[in-house]
Order: C-alpha cells, then sequence, then structure tokens
C-alpha cells in the first residue's frame, strides 16, 4: 500500500463554502473531520496554530471517566465509550497504559467502596488491587498506599489528534487555514452569513461566506459570541501542569478522592507531568495568564503525595491552560458550571440563524461534540447522512505498527520507533533513506532532518513553535537546547522564513520556551537555563532587539475571577 | 598527598591559576567534573562589552570607573581600574606565552567577532585563526566578498544565515558546500555529525590534500569562511591552510559543542601537564576538614574527593574555580542558593524565588549575577570568617552579568592572576 501525501494548509482563499468552524483546537478538527466525512464543504479558521489552546494544553490524559463516576455519571459514561472508540480510531495517539486510583492513609477508603460501584454503574471496568499487587504493578505510586484501583485510563497525545482529525478532513475536502482570526461575524438581519478574516501571515483581511457558522472556539467562545452579538456566559480558570524530564510512571496515578489539585500524574512518550489547579482569571487575561511560582510549588508538593519520586524529579517546564466551562444555564444563581458538552443552536436560543456553538466538554469527548454539533448542522441543512466518525479509522491509525516499522527500514530502529510512533501509518511519508534526512537535529526526541522537512512541507508549519507541537522537537528533557539552532537553520533552508528573520525566530522561540521554565529556577533546571542564555545571548548574540515581540511586563495586574464581558 | 595549591575547577579561571602557580615553583593538583564552560564559548574572549545600565562599551578601560559607580561588587571594581588594567595585559601577554595565539588589545579596545547567528559582537580577544574584525559599531572591512564554505548537511552552522547578515553589514558573500569519503562514513551515525567530530576527521593528515582541493574551488574571493569544525589539535592548521591556498581562512564558532572553546580547554591542559601539574580528572571533593574551626579566621586542612576516598589531599592553598550553575560551582534548591564545596558566603541575593528570575528572557536575569563574595585579593568569607587559605576566582564569583555585561572570560582571566598572586604574596 502506497501513503498518499496530504497536505494540511491550504494555499488558495476560499470566499464561499457550506460551514465555517471557528477553532483549530481538537473540537474544531472533530468537526471539519466530521462534516467533510459527511460530504458538507468547510472551512476551519484558527487564530494561531491548531491544538493552541486548551486541546493543547492540559494532562492529555484519555479519561477512562472514572474521575467523574461518582459526581457525574453522564459524564463518566461519555468518557468511557469515547475511549474505546479513541483506541480504535485513534491508535497511534493512545498509549494505552492504564491508570490507578490509589487511597492514602489520610483519605477515607470508604470513598473507594463508592467509587468502585460508581466505575461499575457507569460502565467502566474498575478492579480493585491488593496494596502489594498496585505497588508492583507500578512501582513508583506512593509505598503508603492502602487502597488501589485499577482503571481503563490512558494517553492521549493531542497535537498528534488534532493533526489526525484535520488531514482526514482535508482529505474530504476540507479546507484549514491557521493564523486566520475571526475580525467579524457578518450579519444579514437575524441570519448570521459568514466571516470577516484576518490573514495574519499577510495582514490582508478578507470576508467569506457560509450557510452555517460554527463557534468552536473554547474558552474564547465568548468572545466570538459576542461578535455575533449573543452573550454565552463564560468562567475562565486557569489550570497549571508541570512536566518532569523522564518517565516516572508507566500507568496514570490518581487520587481515590473528590477531585482536587494536583492529583494526577500522567506519563507521556519520555516525560511525564503532573497537573492541575483552578484558578479563576479575567477574560483580558487569557492570552497573556501565566504560571506562579507558588502553583509549582503547590504541584510538587501534592503531586509528591502520589509519587514521592517527583519531588528530586528534574522539572522541565510548566504550562497553563483555560478550561472552557460554560455557566450551567438552568442554574439561575449564575455561579455554576457545567462539564458537558454544551452545544448551543443560536436560532432556537437567541434567534440568530445560522450560529451555531459547540464548547464545554473534554478532549476526550471532542468527537462526540463534533458529533452532535455537525448533527444539528445537518439538520440545518436538510442534509440526512449519518456521522461515521466512531468508527472510520484516522489517518495514521489505519496499518499496526509493527507493519509500518517495516517500511521505514533504512533507519536506526530508536528514530524509526519515533517516527512510527509520531506519525503511525503515515511514516513512510517521512524521507528515510539518505544519510542526510536520517541526521538527528533532537536528540531527546529522536526527530531527524526528513521528518522536519515532512512537517515544514506538509503539516502546516509557519514558526519553530509549530514545528515543536508536531514532531516534539524541543519537547524532551533538554526542551531544544541545541535542537533549536539547527532547526532555525534548516527552515532558513527550507525558504520556510528569510534568513534575515532567522534570528527572530529563534528568539522568539526561546522567549515561548522561557514562559514555561521562568518559575522554576533552582536545582537542574537553573543549569540548563543558563547554558540556554550563554549559548543564544552571549555567544548568538541575541537580544530583545532580535525578537519579534515587544518586552512583556514584568508583573501583570492581579488576576482576579470576573463576569463574562 | 601534600600539594603547595589545590585548585579546584578546570576551566579557563582554575587553569589560568594553575599555570601561573606552577611557573613560581608551587606544586599543584587541579580537579575538573568534565567538559569546563569553554567548550560552550565563542572561542573569543570578553573583557566587557556593556555597563550594568545597557550602554555598550567599546573601551573597557574607559568604562571601568562608571563601572565601579554601577556595579562596585564587580570583580572589576573590587581590585580597581589599576589592577584590572594591569591583569588583563598580564592575561595578553601569558595567553600568548603559552601558545594561545590571540588577536585584540586591552590598550585599542573591543573589535568585533562573528557569531553562529551571522552577528558581529564586541570581544577582547580572539584567537588568530577566528573570524574577527576592527571597528566598534561598524566593521571596517579589509574584504569586499568572501566565500563561506560548509561541510555538506552539517547541522549546527547555518551559511545562510550568516550571509544574510554579512549582506546588510555590506560584505558580498558566496556560498558553498563539500564533504568527504571520511565525512560520509562519520555521517552514517546520525548524531554524530558535530562540530569536534568532524574536526577530527578533516584534521587526519591523509584528508589534507582533499580539503585543500575542495576549498580551493571556492577561493575566488577575498578571503574564506569556515565553520569551526577543522584546527581542533594543531593552532597552525587553519593558517598554514591560509599560506597553501594563498588567501585568509577564517572559521566561525558553530552551535554547541564549540570547537574553538574545546580547542583552548586543551591547550591549557597540556600546558599545565607540561608543568608538572597533577591532574585529578572527573573527581569533586566530597569532605573537608578546618585546622581549627572555633578560630577567628578559618584554615582548610584536609580535602577529601569521591575518587580517593579516605585519602585526604592537604593542601597549604586552595583556589576554588568551580563555575556557576551550568559547571556545579553553585546550586540553587528551592529556598536557597549554596556554593556547592564549603558553603562560603555569597554576596546578598534575594530571599524571594520569584526575584530570581525573571519573566521577561532578554532581561537581565539576577541569578547571572549571584556568586561567593570576596575581597580585592579574592579571598572568601565563611560565616563572616576570612577563610585564609581559600581564594575564589571566575564564574564562582558574583557581582556581574558575564552574559549582558559581555564579561565572562575577562573576569575569569583577572581574578585568577589576582588569586594566584595572593597565593605568592602569603608564600
Amino acid at each position: 500500500m502506497t501513503v498518499e501525501p496530504l497536505v494540511l494548509g491550504a494555499l488558495e482563499r476560499t470566499t464561499e463554502t457550506d460551514v465555517i468552524i471557528i477553532g483549530g483546537g481538537a473540537t474544531g478538527a472533530g468537526l471539519a473531520r466530521d462534516c467533510s466525512r459527511r460530504g458538507i464543504k468547510c472551512v476551519l479558521f484558527e487564530r494561531g496554530d491548531l491544538a493552541t489552546g486548551a486541546t493543547g494544553r492540559n494532562h492529555g490524559l484519555l479519561h477512562s471517566g472514572a474521575r467523574y463516576a461518582v459526581t457525574d455519571r453522564d459524564s463518566a459514561k461519555e468518557c468511557i465509550e469515547e475511549n474505546y472508540i479513541l483506541r480504535k480510531i485513534a491508535r497511534h495517539c493512545v498509549d494505552e497504559t492504564d491508570g490507578l486510583f490509589i487511597t492514602l492513609p489520610e483519605d477515607d477508603l470508604e470513598y473507594q467502596k463508592n467509587f468502585i460501584k460508581a466505575c461499575q454503574d457507569a460502565g467502566i471496568a474498575a478492579e480493585a488491587l491488593e496494596p502489594k499487587d498496585a505497588k508492583e504493578l507500578e512501582p513508583s505510586a506512593n509505598p503508603s498506599l492502602i487502597g488501589a484501583v485499577k482503571v481503563p485510563d490512558g494517553v492521549i497525545d493531542p497535537f498528534r489528534l488534532t493533526v489526525a482529525n484535520m488531514l482526514d478532513a482535508v482529505k474530504h475536502g476540507a479546507k484549514c487555514y491557521t493564523y486566520h482570526e475571526v475580525m467579524a461575524i457578518l450579519k444579514e438581519g437575524a441570519r448570521v452569513v459568514g466571516v470577516r478574516v484576518l490573514d495574519k501571515l499577510s495582514k490582508e483581511e478578507y470576508e467569506v461566506r457560509a450557510q452555517v457558522v460554527v463557534n468552536a472556539s473554547g474558552i474564547w467562545g465568548t468572545l466570538i459570541g459576542s461578535l455575533a452579538g449573543v452573550d454565552i456566559k463564560m468562567f475562565p480558570t486557569r489550570g497549571t501542569l508541570l512536566i518532569m524530564g523522564h518517565r516516572i510512571n508507566q500507568l496514570v496515578i490518581n487520587r481515590c478522592r473528590k477531585p482536587a489539585d494536583a492529583d494526577i500524574l500522567v506519563p507521556g512518550d519520555t516525560v511525564c507531568l503532573i497537573g492541575t489547579t483552578s484558578i479563576p482569571i479575567k477574560f483580558s487575561q487569557l492570552d497573556t495568564t501565566r504560571v506562579s511560582y507558588q502553583e509549582v510549588e503547590l504541584l510538587i508538593t501534592e503531586g509528591a503525595k502520589l509519587c514521592p519520586k517527583l519531588t528530586t524529579a528534574r522539572k522541565i517546564r510548566c504550562y497553563a491552560g483555560s478550561r472552557p466551562l460554560v455557566a450551567d444555564e438552568a442554574d439561575t444563581t449564575g455561579r455554576k458550571t457545567s462539564r458537558h458538552l454544551v452545544l448551543m443552536d443560536h436560532e432556537k436560543r437567541d434567534g440568530l440563524s445560522g450560529f451555531i456553538t459547540i464548547t464545554g466538554g473534554k478532549l476526550i469527548t471532542y468527537r462526540l461534540m463534533a458529533e452532535k454539533a455537525t448533527d444539528l448542522i445537518c439538520e440545518k441543512l436538510k442534509l440526512k447522512v449519518p456521522c461515521d466518525t466512531a468508527t472510520a479509522v484516522l489517518p495514521g491509525s489505519g496499518e499496526s505498527p509493527d507493519k509500518i516499522l517495516r517500511k521505514v527500514a533504512p533507519l536506526a530502529p530508536t528514530v524509526r520507533a519515533a517516527i512510527v510512533s509520531r506519525h503511525g501509518d503515515l511514516a513512510p511519508l517521512v524521507e528515510s533513506d539518505t544519510p542526510s534526512a536520517s541526521s538527528l537535529v533532537c536528540e531527546c526526541e529522536l526527530v531527524s532532518v526528513g521528518e522536519i522537512k515532512h512537517a515544514i512541507e506538509s503539516l502546516a508549519v509557519h514558526n519553530l513553535v509549530d514545528l515543536r507541537r508536531r514532531v516534539r522537537i524541543g519537547m524532551g528533557p533538554c526542551q531544544g537546547e541545541l535542537c533549536v539552532g539547527r532547526a532555525t537553520g534548516l527552515m532558513t533552508a527550507a525558504k520556510l522564513c528569510t534568513p534575515d528573520k532567522a534570528p527572530g525566530e529563534l528568539a522568539s522561540f526561546l522567549e515561548e520556551r522561557w514562559k514555561g521554565i521562568y518559575p522554576l529556577n533552582w536545582g537542574e533546571t537553573i543549569r540548563e537555563s543558563e547554558f540556554v542564555m550563554w549559548l543564544y545571548q552571549s555567544i548568538c548574540g541575541l537580544t530583545r532587539a532580535d525578537s519579534p515581540n515587544p518586552a512583556p511586563p514584568e508583573h501583570l495586574e492581579d488576576e482576579a475571577p470576573t463576569e463574562s464581558p | 598527598m601534600r600539594f603547595d595549591v589545590v585548585v579546584m575547577g578546570g576551566g579557563l579561571a582554575g587553569y589560568t591559576c594553575a599555570i601561573t602557580l606552577l611557573d613560581s615553583g608551587l606544586s599543584c593538583a587541579l580537579m575538573s567534573i568534565g567538559q569546563s564552560a569553554l567548550h560552550f564559548s565563542s572561542g573569543s574572549m570578553d573583557f566587557l562589552n556593556a555597563l550594568p545600565n545597557g550602554e555598550r562599551v567599546y573601551k573597557p578601560e574607559a568604562a571601568l570607573e562608571k563601572l565601579k559607580e554601577l556595579a562596585p561588587e564587580h570583580p572589576y571594581s573590587l581590585m580597581g581600574a589599576e589592577k584590572t588594567k594591569a591583569m588583563a595585559l598580564e592575561a595578553e601577554r601569558l595567553l600568548n606565552n603559552w601558545g594561545i595565539l590571540v588577536s585584540g588589545s586591552f590598550t585599542e579596545g573591543n573589535h568585533l567577532r562573528l557569531s553562529p547567528m551571522g552577528k558581529l559582537l564586541p570581544t577582547w580577544l580572539s584567537q588568530k585563526d577566528v573570524f574577527w574584525v576592527k571597528g566598534d559599531e561598524k566593521p571596517l572591512w579589509e574584504w569586499k566578498k568572501v566565500s563561506i564554505v560548509t561541510v555538506k548537511d552539517f547541522l549546527d552552522f547555518s551559511p545562510e544565515i550568516i550571509s544574510a547578515q554579512l549582506n546588510d553589514l555590506g560584505l558580498q558573500t558566496k556560498i558553498s558546500s563539500f564533504t568527504l569519503p571520511d565525512l560520509e562514513i562519520l555521517r552514517e551515525n546520525p548524531s554524530e555529525f558535530r562540530s569536534v567530530n568532524i574536526a577530527r576527521v578533516l584534521d587526519k593528515k591523509e584528508n589534507r590534500p582533499l580539503v585543500l582541493a575542495e576549498l580551493k574551488k571556492a577561493t575566488d574571493c577575498d578571503a574564506l569562511i569556515l565553520p569551526a569544525c577543522l584546527g581542533l589539535n594543531h593552532p597552525s592548521f587553519i593558517s598554514e591552510l591560509s599560506k597553501e591556498l594563498g588567501i585568509p581562512v577564517r572559521i566561525v564558532p558553530t552551535l554547541a559543542p564549540s570547537m574553538v572553546g574545546a580547542r583552548i580547554n586543551n591547550h591549557l591542559h597540556r600546558e599545565f601537564l607540561a608543568r608538572g601539574g597533577v591532574s585529578m580528572p572527573k573527581d569533586v571533593a566530597t569532605a573537608y576538614t578546618f585546622k581549627d574551626p572555633d578560630a577567628e579566621t578559618l584554615t582548610i586542612e584536609k580535602i577529601f574527593t569521591a575518587n580517593h576516598g579516605d585519602i585526604p589531599i592537604r593542601p597549604r592553598h586552595v583556589i576554588l574555580a568551580t563555575g556557576s550553575f551550568f559547571s556545579k560551582g553553585l546550586y540553587a534548591d528551592m529556598g536557597k542558593i549554596k556554593e556547592a564545596v564549603f558553603e562560603l558566603d555569597l554576596l546578598d541575593y534575594p530571599d524571594q524565588r520569584e526575584e530570581w528570575t525573571k519573566y521577561d528572557f532578554f532581561a537581565p536575569q539576577p541569578y547571572a549575577g549571584f556568586g561567593v563574595k570576596v575581597d580585592e585579593n579574592m579571598r572568601t568569607f565563611k560565616k563572616g570568617k576570612l577563610v585564609t587559605n581559600l581564594k575564589a576566582a571566575g564564574l564562582v564569583l558574583g557581582g556581574f552579568n558575564p552574559v549582558l555585561q559581555g564579561c565572562g572570560a575577562g573576569v575569569a582571566l583577572v581574578t585568577a592572576l589576582v588569586a594566584a598572586q595572593s597565593v605568592l604574596a602569603e608564600e
């Protein structure tokens, strides 16, 4: 079987289509996939890169639903159903690790009983383990645990998942435009007829018309809603996560109690991460919110209760995302939020036709959210086509890894495994039969020149940070210390940036990287920071003047919860 | 084991101090943990490129008084302008004496080096075969057109980026690349194609005619620019190429590892051994004792190391040149900064960890200035008591930002020389 090449980024502009999707997270990409598979013409606009909002800023947990079993059975059921669907349709994005819910001496063992029952009621296979068996299964778990339950949790790579959905959408005719920001929603009377977008790369604005516009922009949904003149009440809440420099645990480790801060430790590729916190922020700070020193300390103190090794493990990066928490519209106080997916038909809700909002939910329910929204789109377009996204396998997940490995045989075994894990059955598209192509750029994550070229040519990469999301370059233990300099050279050679802009590209990447490192200023991390400072500021001579970004203020005004605008 | 002096740290400061003391007839052992910061350096040495307020410095000599006002704890400020100048001139003389041939002079002021990102940056001394040009703000080119010749598929050097920057600065450029059969073999291992490894191949005698033949193709210009991945172990390698080709050849530092920096380190190591220095590679102090811990001043009696177990070293003098955080001379935990071996007194630093780093990547990072407190003779203190036989030198010291002020190598050299003088004065 030859692999059909797919190119993510659209080259030509579209001015008319059936459906416009606003937002390139998992939900938007899932929607593009669902629409295009049902024969609906659609265009997706994302103001930055794919998976840059909450999609790429969470645990990457393939929820079993167990976390919600006690408090919210419906959510739990949704999770476990989607969990098994994703294992089938997105196997190259999933690591089937299983998860443990551990009870510590200070926790109530009674909770475990309720927990197991609630899981079983929701259809989640939950198996109680003897403490010694649990410790044998996951040696990194806190040895003082007094109870443990094994559940079918797993790990999912949100970047890979979003790209795979978008690739399938493109294959079925959808168009994907990253770095396109929606500036206005076009209305004719009580009907939405399209959007005006700004192409942020060319700095040109243009109008695109469609029968239905879908707001799939996560927490930014409120802002898109306000462009259309509808009020969507949401509560931005920052969740912060901390990444360790190696993979300490093999299974996901959760705390068996009511959900709280820093109670999930998720392994992922070569690293693992602990999260999260939950801090209300202002809408005005959605794009500038920062991880605080105190949050980092809290994550370490609480995380160490799940896994004591966390205390001494090297910390490599922290990051924060904002959950799309939507006000529960049935609640009259206006303070309650819902964790469910929320589908708003603004024709029914606000008398504005041609406009839909899909938000709330979780990464793991992205496909279901897309399905529900597409069902509504079909209803509006008077189409009757069934959804097949629960059974159709995503690009990359077709063939089994063993078979694919044979197709990229010229590479060194470790590099081969890394490429197959990142691209699944699309791995043969990565040039690998020459020494130039197989030369390694990133030694932590085993990224080759060929893989970078593939990403630049086919996966809508516009800068080094996009590249990081596509091929994990700079995501490993050294966080791009050496490889990013090499990648800058390759991007220049590939004419993705002009040579005079290259120092700026590199400066931008380093600034983005630093946002996740500045609060981790001790131990091994400060050593690495000093090294990077020498390398790029001293030896290479990069300064603020090289960066395309203005100097950020040292302190933000106090972050505090507000009402939606 | 008895030595007159034990030097902890095998970087620029440690070796400079050790070689100077050996030349004065003292016996000397040097402990090092591995690759020093030199392995990740530009191959040029900065003395002072900017003041703490960001003002650019062209003539370091003229800026020392102002530096003293702005940064009274800077090692240059501690020792004073006169002494700083004398040590700078001494360092220039010594480096050339030791066979590390450098261009540039403290008296004339800074010249410009070329960075791996194509930027011309101020510096004090450059190795003779490294690309540099006279000038302060603007380069005073001797050439109109240069050829940039790189090794095919070498990722740590981008001729396109360097060329674009040089064009902006008024120099015409031409780019080409070459490969050799031996390089093709090296390339088969996808992670081996780095500067130092390539240099080992290109430096081989049997490859010399092949390298020359390749470079000859690019000589229709005023000078050749090559990535620093040849001439690792022969200081005259590049000047010989130059002679044979009939035009100037210069090398430019690549991304890490830095061959030009590693070369200085190797050279210093050889000079140290040639004078009878005792090298203790990959060794680190694990414990120490003071002669009389309750006395008003402290004196180190014994030092125990990882490799020597319970056999102590009994030095009369100790030089601490262990470097900063990267080299593990300084250590930070979540609440405190420590000097790693003796827990010496540090210059004041903020208690709050929030104030160690700045959110802006390009802002001066406070932690860069943290380090050991010394007097003008590089003498150190512990809990306020003088440690009589322990001097510190180099990046383990505090009071300066080596990156933004561009003064790391200068501080390493002059503090090492002052520390050595201090020891000799006590002898």
